[in-house]
């Protein structure tokens, strides 16, 4: 089979509309012609926010595609597919709006091989290989810088005027992955146990980055397409199906396993906050890519002298007798030789655990999932800095109890007048790490369908009264029981419950 | 069936190829009309140098405050403490602390910060002028004002880069480090810091170009002097020339700059005194509270090329030395009656006084070239040139549009010495701040010994990078005549991202 498919989509925005000056290719306005501007009582310029906005924004794509299978013997099968999107980013180069995406691969079906046809408790056995290769690109930026136009001409020299959008992307294409993934399905028992079983590797090239840049170049930092990443895992999948009697039920278990770390990157030193943000600005070679950095904790010292002393929190360098102070601001150098890679903020191993029963008309099911291998930053106490002022966090007593060579607590010296450094560090401390397995009851549905003997008069087909909850409970890995994946400062996940009937006629 | 499927086969594939080659022009249309253009027309170019915003301002601290007419005595601090409630990067440059300096935050003036463009964000917009000024439609005169202005801006802003950061300019120092020069928008381009001596030659290859402007400062009856101008290159040479104490050149630039625009506004009948604020402060009539509202600034004439010192903080003002205030004619000086300006402090919810220095805003004073400096220029140049006399003239026009009419408009002078020694004052009083730090450079390393200023010094608390030790009696803090601490570092995070290539100054 082959296709193409053309789309063609304009959005067009427009703020007040009555305008002077309308310029349709460049969507700019002209002022108002007595002026835009006025005094306010603080005799600064008020600007009527008349001011037009036009926008139009055009999205094309082009695609074409084709796939071919063939099944030899109903045993063996070969597929390909090819499929080129194409959008029309800018660029100078034309040829590099085509994704080249294609994918081959095979399928045996070998319960339908001669030499397995004794074996009566296999249903079905099947085994894949397929080889793929997509990929993404950034349509925000380009080869080159790009510009924005002004809306409207400057207020007082009455200028077009016009500011750069991106500084440009030298090394822009398609972040490219070729995926190989070999897998197992199968059926035993008469139905009775299924599933299947997965293994993939991802091998990532020419993937985005943000890199920090020195500002020479303009701007600080700018994404490039300069990591190799490979990503690999394995996902088990199994089902059962079994009557107790007159008790019906039906399970399935999932598990998944992933990986990954970044191979190549081309960047030349790492800046604390690179590492401490994460995203793409903190790729490090040869570490997961999703790593969770942090400043070791050193405790406090006494930086003066003994008669006035001068007490001032420090994180620990890569000697054990170097040590950097919070006050100093960032170490000099590359953060990678004095922060700690913490573990990865991502699940390398997720489960999930699905059960229903069904009895007559009554069902019950619920759902359990559980992720388990990664880390998260449980939240310290919030110190308030001199322009937001907030309300203490629930961490208060333990910064006042603290012992100050282990954990942060209060500032101990009278000579500061605020500790405006510690931000850069507190947050990010290594004693904020915790343990992210957790376990959660996501779903408890119980259900009962009104028999239809009692509905036939009624003209209603089908009668259904249920009763679900859902995050109902998690089971969390770290003492202060802060749930990973909503922290403390966040909405926490409610529970949820519904009540309802449900009408079909 | 397998001659069919190849048949399939080789049909899908012409396809696609006629459909490749189709559609290319439905693909080259722009995703937006009026955001992230590529750059195709003059008309583009012309819009990004119009943006002055992008241009206007520069966040140099040593300009702000590194010098001796910027005075933060103890007794203000302990008015208003909250001015700095640690050491900030306005603090380590007024007491020359450049170790935590360089550590802590951005330098606005080298990187710029958010909207802010710093003076490589400017350099930036030249490059890609200049690249792309030979690759676009629009007429050969507009593609040579445009190239011109480029090399302008370009020049302009290295030379206010390496007299800040780097070491200043003289045979002794054409060795010690430069700057990284920025030649194009390539990131390959090499960061490391060129020779002082590259930097000039950079500097001054660029102003080469830049004189081949033929624009005129008066277009339309306005002043466009938020672009490059004949005027404005002109008085920059001027300035270039006049640091590198080379007078002949200086004084022909400032001429030339002279030629075409020399009026000055005079404060006797053009200035006036406004309560810009409603709040009884008596602020100068070009005053506008709003630091955003540039209508004065457009408006004023003495301007060649609109640029502007920008203190850096918002609280922090210009706070005059004593010595600065000592130097002016209170009675008949109308620079000290506008511009030292009493009472804004009242607003700090403070009974102590003193005066601030204010010109557009509490943040913006002039810097670009203008006619009063050209006229300073002028004077000083002919004065050390031997022509003292006709120096002490045309810095009596320069006067006489300064203090009210009266005896003490006409200055005189006995020798060339004398005479160079009132023109370097009056130059003190008339560009305060914006030109001292650059003023204090030339002095101290030029041929004559008479203009030096030997020690610069300060009596503040102690501090430490985080706290000031108001507790503790002041102490003194000094900057020697050839301090190397004539250069403000380099920011730390430059280094780092740079993999060390890009050098600290050495102190």
């Amino acid at each position: 089979m082959a296709g193409a498919e053309i789309i063609n989509t304009i959005l067009k925005g427009t703020t007040n509309p009555i305008v002077y000056g309308y310029n349709d290719d460049k969507l700019t306005v002209g002022n108002f012609p007595n002026g835009i501007t006025v005094k306010n009582w603080m005799n600064s310029n008020y600007s009527f926010n008349y001011t037009s906005v036009f926008s139009q924004r055009t999205s094309r794509f082009f695609s074409l595609y084709g796939n071919a299978a063939y099944t030899f013997d109903s045993k063996y099968t070969l597929s390909a597919s090819v499929r080129s999107d194409a959008s029309n980013l800018i660029t100078d180069d034309p040829a590099l709006r085509y994704s080249p995406f294609w994918s081959v691969g095979m399928r045996w079906q070998l319960h339908r091989e001669k030499f397995l046809h004794q074996a009566d408790w296999l249903d079905q056995l099947s085994f894949r290989l397929t080889y793929g290769y997509n990929g993404n690109i950034d349509k925000s930026t380009s080869f080159k810088p790009l510009i924005s136009l002004g809306t409207i001409p400057d207020l007082y020299t009455n200028n077009n005027v016009a500011t750069i959008s991106s500084y440009g992307n030298p090394t822009l294409r398609w972040e490219k992955t070729g995926t190989v993934n070999a897998g197992i399905d199968y059926m035993l028992l008469g139905g009775k146990l299924f599933g299947k079983i997965d293994y993939y590797r991802k091998d990532g090239k020419d993937l985005l980055a943000q890199i920090s840049i020195p500002s020479i170049n303009g701007t600080t930092s700018q994404k490039f397409n300069n990591a190799v990443m490979v990503n690999h895992g394995i996902e088990l999948e199994l089902g059962t199906t079994h009557n107790f009697g007159k008790i019906k039920w039906m399970g399935s278990l999932n598990f998944s396993y992933n990986k990954n770390k970044i191979l190549d990157l081309y960047r030349i030193s790492n800046s604390p906050s690179d590492l401490s943000s994460g995203g793409t600005s903190g790729y490090v070679e040869n570490r997961n890519s999703q790593t969770l950095w942090a400043y070791k904790y050193a405790g406090m010292y006494n930086l003066g002298t003994q008669a006035t002393p001068n007490w001032q929190p420090m994180i620990q360098g890569a000697g054990k007798d170097t040590r950097y102070a919070f006050s100093d601001g960032w170490p000099k150098g590359n953060a990678t030789d004095y922060m700690v890679d913490m573990g990865t903020r991502i699940a390398p191993y997720t489960v999930g655990f699905f059960n229903q029963f069904a009895y007559r008309e009554l069902e019950l099911s619920f759902m359990i999932t559980g992720k388990f291998g990664h880390v998260f930053r449980r939240h310290s106490f919030n110190y308030p800095d001199i322009k937001n002022k907030a309300l203490p966090n629930a961490r208060y007593e333990e910064v006042l109890n603290g012992d100050p060579m282990t954990m942060l607590t209060l500032p101990r010296n009278n000579i500061e007048a605020n500790y405006g450094s510690w931000f850069l560090f507190y947050p990010y401390l290594d004693y904020l790490t915790e343990k992210a397995d957790h376990i959660r009851l996501q779903e408890l549905n119980l259900s009962y369908n009104l028999p239809a003997r009692f509905l036939s008069r009624s003209g209603i087909n089908t009668l259904r009264v249920y009763a679900q909850g859902n995050n109902l409970f998690v089971l969390t890995n770290n003492k202060y029981h802060e749930d990973p994946e909503t922290p403390l400062g966040n909405y926490r996940l409610q529970a949820a419950y519904t009540l309802g009937f449900k009408l079909i006629f | 069936m397998k001659r069919i499927s190849f048949l399939t086969i080789g049909y899908a594939m012409l396809a696609f190829v006629l459909a490749l080659t189709g559609c290319k022009r439905y693909l080259d249309v722009l995703p937006s009309k009026s955001t992230s253009l590529p750059i195709t027309s003059i008309e583009q170019l012309d819009a990004l140098l119009a943006k002055y915003t992008d241009f206007a301002e520069e966040y140099n601290n040593a300009a702000f405050l590194g010098h001796d007419d910027f005075e933060f005595s103890t007794t203000l601090y302990d008015a208003i403490p909250r001015f700095f409630p640690s050491p900030d990067k306005v603090l380590q440059t007024y007491l020359w602390d450049y170790d935590n300096y360089a550590k802590t935050g951005t330098d606005q003036f080298w990187s710029g910060n958010g909207n802010r463009q710093g003076e490589y964000g400017k350099i930036f917009r030249a490059n890609l002028v200049l690249a792309n000024v030979g690759k676009v439609s629009g007429t050969d005169a507009d593609k040579a004002r445009l190239t011109a202005e480029a090399h302008f801006i370009r020049a302009y802003s290295h030379w206010n880069l390496a007299n800040t950061y780097c070491l200043p300019y003289s045979d002794k120092t054409k060795q010690e480090p430069g700057l990284p020069l920025k030649k194009s928008n390539s990131y390959e381009e090499s960061a490391a810091r060129s020779t002082l001596e590259q930097t000039y030659q950079f500097i001054e290859s660029d102003l080469q170009e830049a004189l081949k402007c033929t624009t005129p400062l008066v277009n339309g009856g306005k002043n466009i002097h938020w672009r490059a101008n004949t005027a404005a290159v002109n008085g920059f040479a001027a300035r270039f020339y006049l640091n590198l104490n080379d007078y002949e050149k200086a004084l022909k630039y400032a001429n030339e700059a002279l030629k075409e625009w020399n009026v000055l506004v005079d404060y006797n009948t053009e200035m006036s005194e406004t309560d810009a604020m409603g709040a009884g402060i008596l602020f100068p009539s070009c005053f506008i509270f709003d630091a955003a509202d540039y209508s004065q600034r457009i408006a004023w004439k003495e301007t060649m090329y609109m640029r502007f010192l920008y203190s850096a903080n918002v609280g922090m003002m210009y706070f005059p030395s004593q010595q600065l205030l000592g130097l002016y004619d209170q009675q008949h000086d109308l620079r000290y009656k506008y511009h030292m300006v009493e009472g804004v402090l009242k607003m700090f919810g403070t009974t102590y006084e003193y005066p601030v220095y204010a010109f557009f805003s509490l943040n913006h004073l002039p810097s670009g070239p203008s006619t009063a400096e050209m006229f300073l220029i002028k004077a000083e140049c002919q004065a050390r040139l031997g022509n003292y006399t006709e120096g002490i003239k045309t810095l009596n026009l320069l006067r006489a549009k300064r203090l009210t009419p009266g005896a003490w408009v006409d200055l005189a002078a006995a020798d060339k010495s004398q005479a160079i020694h009132h023109i370097l004052e009056e130059r003190r009083r008339e560009l305060p701040f914006s030109q001292r730090w650059f003023d204090l450079r030339r002095y101290n390393n030029n041929e004559d010994p008479n203009d030096d200023v030997d020690n610069i010094t300060r009596t503040f608390y102690k501090i430490s990078s985080s706290a000031i030790y108001n507790q503790e009696p002041p102490i003194q803090y000094v900057l020697g005549k050839q301090s190397r601490k004539y250069a403000l570092p380099i920011n730390e995070n430059e280094i780092t991202v740079s993999g060390g290539v890009i050098q600290q100054n050495t102190y």
